[in-house]
């Protein structure tokens, strides 16, 4: 009988058996060394790693040198790539059956499995705040609750933890119909661009951006609920939350609820639009080639996992199932939500399949205009312009125009319109920005939700930064989609489409030592006629 | 790799290579760089500057020039498909061309400015070895393994990854591909210019000595950056 993840904000108020039972599990695991493979300092080695943190947030001690030369299995997580949902998906199964282990020894449930936080609920006015068993400073029974940790200090940069409803937000994530996307401009899918192994981000090719589903809300999660401290020094990754870098966030226990859900969300996008599949090149399914990736077993033997090991839930190593992976977009495509809006008869749901099966991978992007210098981020809002090209824009503009049944016989969807932020760079993990595309001449963002494209977090900025860290030092792409605010000037000709305002609105006063700067800010075009 | 080697630009930048292979297997028995070296040893300890303008005259540095260019073509190609797929990626694509001749010219000029520089010190090491091909090929690559030692080899190789800002339009675009450009060659030549003095040192087994230098460049070039400091450890991609 395989074992279900449960809501954690459905087991009931404060202090579940199910939170008890991970709290306990997490204090054994805390007892044992670091080079015990099933500690739980090793564990969050596997997601990254940073001995100057560690050792000073406590996590190292008198322990050796860290970790052992030719030890294959720290610092492996996997993010801007495509393997980001299986590795994550193994990373979390391993964990749950080491702490389940730890509980059943400790007399609890054998059918114990890790619940999930599903800050989206649109049923739960509550579900965007921290549970509360992990803000307490004690368990019911009087000893220290290992659930909460100093270092995370939420969005007033002193611990109050919530998920604001539109942060939450994952209907961009599941109404993106593809899984692998690319670094080209355009759409990085749903699960992420067709990378080689990437815990560096690997410069393989140009820094690649993170997949839908991993930019939001996933690291826009991880900013929230990590933050930075206030009044603390922002080029010091000391003052940063521990879930906000990626080299401690899994320190935490709260990473592992979250993960849940990611993972959760991975399965509720499968299953609600029979178009959603897996990636099926065997580079993702049988990949990496060269390093393959491993896990510790319950026994602290390492064994190594493949994205197609982790496609059937109902495996042995993984045997689990979510307590609610029903749909919480009721349906709607985001396809369906577009020509809507245009104001044009949707495609057919039988030409929609023909559409689907007929695609074979989203075409490549291109560069419609870029603006003319590199930006830094201080103060509560910076604006830049970004210049278009009149020839590309033509082709964006043609794309708009009403056509007949093309030759798939179905209405043609116009190009999407994509903002690329450019090689961002900085110190601070910590730091989450609004994007606003297209505002009016002194008008105030708060006033233009309609304009808001969205919100970026730099989770991993820091490290990317550094041009001896394995990025080169080219800093993070974030890929944002802005095809609504495009389609809203359609809707209002004439289009003015030479210059478009684009504002950052960083969530704190960003100070000249946040030192956050964007190299260059782009868009692209993406769609059928190149 | 394998999976990569089948998506641009890489097929294109093999093909590119393969072509300079080709045409230095045909121009082998004219290949000037190597016999220039043989050419001053042999006359050594009578080099004067007569002696210099007599083996000149007989290699042309023209045709000195077009025989370094060879071995470019045929060596560093693979070695620049991430520059190459960033000016593709982050330009119009109506420049996407212009940008990546602009910046193929620009490299290239660096390393051809470094070649007559290369082919002194090749000189030397061949000199130094009393004309033995093999003492030249291991003072060669001691060389070059005292230069990995270096930190400042590491920081050149860091720099070589590289993706600067590419502006969209106009005469700054072309600016920025030519600079990206000597900006590369230039940390290129930083961190490798040792090995690529190993097979200017030999004339039997050039092509083979050659042949292991390019697998040498491209295991160093796709590695991630890493820390500098002295270190003896190759790096892994």
């Amino acid at each position: 009988m395989a074992h279900t993840r449960k809501d954690v904000w459905k087991l009931g108020a404060g202090w579940s058996d199910t939170l008890s039972w991970y709290a306990r599990g997490v204090s054994a695991l805390q007892q044992r060394p670091i080079t015990d493979r099933t500690s739980w300092t090793y564990l969050a080695s596997l997601h990254g790693f940073d001995e100057g943190l560690w050792r000073a947030f406590g996590y190292l001690g008198s322990a050796g040198p860290f970790p052992a030369p030719g030890d294959a299995l720290p610092l492996q997580c996997q993010h801007q790539s495509w393997y980001f949902l299986p590795w994550h998906r193994g990373y979390l199964a391993a964990f749950e059956a080491i702490v389940r282990d730890a509980i059943v020894k400790l007399g609890g449930p054998a059918d114990w499995a890790l619940p999930y936080w599903n800050y989206s609920d649109a049923a739960n006015p509550r579900a965007g705040e921290l549970p509360p068993a992990f803000a307490d400073a004690k368990m019911p029974d009087g000893s220290p609750n290992p659930l909460k940790v100093a270092q995370r200090y939420g969005v007033n940069g002193a611990g109050r933890v919530v998920i604001d409803r539109a942060d939450a937000s994952v209907t961009s994530a599941l109404s993106e119909s593809e899984f692998p996307g690319d670094a080209s401009g355009g759409s990085a899918g749903f699960g992420g661009p067709d990378t080689p192994f990437s815990h560096t981000g690997s410069d393989f090719d140009p820094p690649n951006p993170s997949g839908v589903l991993e930019d939001s809300p996933h690291n826009i999660v991880h900013g929230l609920i990590g933050g930075f401290r206030r009044g603390g020094n922002p080029n010091s990754a000391l003052d940063n939350g521990l879930m906000s870098m990626p080299d401690t966030a899994a320190l935490d226990p709260i990473f592992w609820l979250h993960h849940a859900n990611i993972d959760r969300l991975w399965e509720v996008w499968l299953r609600r639009d029979a178009a959603h599949l897996n990636a099926t090149a065997p580079a993702w399914l049988d990949g990496p080639a060269g390093r393959k990736f491993q896990m510790p077993g319950v026994d602290g033997a390492p064994f190594t996992f493949t994205a197609r090991e982790m496609l059937d839930m109902s495996a042995p190593q993984l045997d689990y199932v979510y307590e609610d992976v029903s749909d919480p977009l009721g349906g709607r495509t985001r396809l369906a939500d577009r020509f809507a809006m245009l104001g044009r008869p949707a495609p057919a749901p039988a030409m929609g399949m023909a559409m689907g099966a007929t695609m074979a991978r989203p075409p490549q992007a291109e560069l419609l205009g870029a603006n003319a210098q590199a930006v830094r981020l201080e103060g509560k809002s910076v604006n830049t312009q970004v210049a278009l090209d009149p020839q590309a824009t033509r082709k964006l503009s043609a794309s708009f125009a009403p056509r007949g049944m093309g030759m798939a016989g179905a209405a043609a969807e116009p190009d999407r319109v994509f903002l690329n932020l450019e090689n961002i760079r900085g110190g601070n993990d910590g730091v989450i920005f609004d994007i606003y595309v297209g505002l009016p001449p002194g008008a105030k963002p708060e006033d233009h939700p309609e304009n808001r494209a969205g919100a970026v977090a730099l989770f991993g900025v820091a490290k990317a930064s550094r041009d001896d860290g394995g990025h080169g030092g080219n800093g993070l792409v974030k890929v944002v989609e802005i095809t609504h605010v495009i389609d809203a000037l359609h809707l209002k000709p004439p289009v003015d489409l030479q210059k478009l305002n684009i504002q950052f609105v960083p969530r704190h006063e960003l100070l000249p030592a946040d030192n956050i700067s964007i190299e260059r800010v782009s868009v692209y075009r993406q769609g059928r006629s190149s | 790799m394998p999976t990569l080697l089948g998506r641009q630009p890489w097929p294109l930048l093999l093909i590119a290579s393969l072509l300079g292979w080709t045409a230095l297997v045909g121009l082998q028995h004219s290949l000037l760089v190597p016999e220039i070296c043989s050419a001053m040893v042999a006359s050594w300890p009578t080099v004067d500057s007569r002696t210099i303008e007599a083996v000149l005259l007989v290699n042309s540095p023209m045709g000195l020039a077009l025989s370094w260019l060879v071995m470019l073509l045929a060596m560093m190609p693979l070695s620049l498909a991430r520059p190459i797929l960033h000016l593709w990626v982050r330009s119009l694509a109506r420049r996407r061309t212009r940008a990546i001749v602009a910046f193929l010219f620009a490299y290239f000029a660096v390393w051809m400015a470094a070649g007559p520089v290369l082919l002194v010190i090749a000189v030397a090491v061949r000199m130094a070895a009393k004309g033995s091909d093999v003492l030249a090929i291991a003072l060669a690559l001691v060389l070059a393994l005292l230069w990995r030692l270096c930190p400042i080899r590491q920081i050149c190789l860091n720099r070589c990854h590289g993706l600067p800002r590419l502006a969209p339009f106009g005469l700054a675009a072309n600016r920025d591909c030519l600079i990206f450009g000597v900006r590369t060659g230039a940390w290129c030549v930083g961190a490798c210019w040792p090995l690529m003095v190993v097979p200017l040192v030999v004339d039997v087994m050039h092509l083979a000595a050659m042949l292991a230098v390019t697998l040498l460049l491209l295991n160093e070039r796709l590695a991630p950056t890493r820390p500098v400091r002295w270190r003896l450890r190759p790096a892994r991609p």
